[in-house]
C-alpha cells in the first residue's frame, strides 16, 4: 500500500500515467490531473473535480474556510503558517483513494506537520526542504556563510522548484537562514 | 572510510539553540551521531542531562536527488526505503514513529550498522571512476552528476 512516495501511507501512483493508461483508469487520470495542478498552481473549481468528488472535511480544513471567509479558503491556502495546497490535496487523496483512512486520520495527520531545521543547502538540503514544504510542514533552511551561492537563489525566486518522480511544486520558502557566526 | 569534518562544528553550532523534545537526524549519517553525541556530551553536558533530546541518523538519503547548480530547482530521481537508527539505540523506535508521516523508514540495529550500510559508500564511487574524463576535463570545475 503506497500513497506518499515519502511516507508510503496510502495509495498514490508513482509516476504519471500515460494517456492510454489514463482511459483505461480513471481514478489514475484524477490523480495526474491533481498534480498538474500543483506544478502549474491553477485552483480546483468544485469539488467533482476531485479524486471521489470529495474534499478534506477535517477540522482544520473548517478553520482554514472561516478564517479566509470565502468558503474555498482551505483549497487556496498558502505559506507556511497552515495547511498547504498540496496537503490538502494530499489528504484529500488520502480519503478518496483509500477506503481505510477516515477524516478522523486526516485530522492527525495535520495535527503532525513539523517545524524543522534543515541545515546544508546542497543537493540534498534543497530536496528535503522543497518536499518538507509541499507537503505542509514549517522549515527553516541553514547554510554556512562560505555557502552563500547556494541560498541566493532561494533567495532571489522565493522559494524551490521540485520536479521528479515524486512531488512536484513550488515549494514556496519564508526563513532562510545564512549566517551562524563570522567565521 | 567515512569523514566526519563537519559533525562537531555543527554539534557546537546547534548546542545553544537545542531545545527539549527535538529529535536531530543525519541524513545521511555515515555514524556522524556518534560524533554528534559526543561533542554534546563532552562540551555541552547539560543539555543532554537536562532536556529530552534524540538523535538519529539514516543510511542515506529517502531519495536520489540533484540540484540544478546556481538555480532554485532541484530534482527527485528516485524513492527510497531507508534503515534508521537512534543513538543510543533504545530511542530508535521512538524516533521512527515520530517521523512516519515524514520519511518511509525501517528500524537499524544500531547507528553502526545504519552508518556502513550507505549505499554511496560503493555507488559514487563507481560514478565517479566511470567519469574520470570528464571530470578531469572540466579541470576540477564539475564533478561526477554536475553538469554547469
Amino acid at each position: 500500500m503506497v500513497y506518499s512516495p515519502r511516507t508510503g501511507i496510502a495509495r498514490y501512483p508513482l509516476q504519471v500515467p500515460s494517456a492510454e493508461e489514463c482511459r483505461k483508469s480513471p481514478r489514475r487520470w484524477q490523480a495526474d490531473l491533481d498534480r498538474q495542478r500543483r506544478v502549474s498552481q491553477i485552483p480546483a473549481t468544485d469539488d467533482g473535480d476531485w479524486p471521489g468528488g470529495r474534499r478534506c472535511s477535517s477540522p482544520l480544513c473548517q478553520d482554514e474556510i472561516d478564517a479566509t471567509g470565502n468558503g474555498d479558503g482551505c483549497l487556496e491556502a498558502t505559506g507556511n503558517s497552515g495547511p498547504t495546497r498540496s496537503h490538502i490535496i494530499r489528504d484529500s487523496l488520502k480519503i478518496a483513494l483509500n477506503p481505510i483512512f477516515s477524516e478522523s486520520q486526516c485530522y492527525l495527520s495535520r495535527a503532525n506537520l513539523m517545524k524543522t531545521a534543515v541545515i546544508g543547502a546542497g543537493h540534498s538540503g534543497y530536496t528535503i526542504a522543497a518536499s518538507l514544504v509541499l507537503s505542509g510542514h514549517e522549515i527553516i533552511l541553514y547554510d554556512m556563510p562560505r555557502f552563500k551561492q547556494n541560498l541566493d537563489p532561494i533567495i532571489k525566486r522565493g522559494g524551490i522548484e521540485l520536479s521528479g518522480v515524486a512531488e512536484k511544486g513550488f515549494a514556496k520558502i519564508d526563513r532562510v537562514q545564512r549566517i551562524w557566526r563570522k567565521q | 572510510m567515512h569523514r566526519l569534518e563537519r559533525h562537531h562544528l555543527i554539534a557546537e553550532l546547534c548546542a545553544p539553540h537545542l531545545q527539549d523534545g527535538q529529535i536531530i537526524v543525519l541524513l545521511a549519517g555515515n555514524v556522524g551521531s556518534l560524533e554528534f553525541a559526543k561533542t554534546l556530551k563532552v562540551k555541552h553536558p547539560e543539555i543532554l542531562r537536562k532536556k529530552d533530546i534524540k538523535i538519529a541518523e539514516t543510511e542515506g538519503m529517502p531519495y536520489g536527488c540533484r540540484r540544478a547548480i546556481g538555480e532554485a530547482m532541484t530534482e527527485i530521481l528516485f524513492v527510497g526505503q531507508r534503515h534508521l537508527a537512534a543513538f543510543p539505540a533504545k530511542h530508535t523506535k521512538k524516533v521512527i514513529e515520530d517521523l512516519k508521516e515524514v520519511f518511509l523508514l525501517h528500524p537499524g540495529r544500531n547507528v553502526i550498522e545504519v552508518g556502513l550500510s550507505n549505499p554511496n559508500i560503493t555507488g559514487h564511487v563507481a560514478g565517479s571512476i566511470l567519469n574520470t574524463g570528464y571530470i578531469e576535463a572540466s579541470e576540477g570545475s564539475s564533478s561526477y552528476g554536475n553538469k554547469e
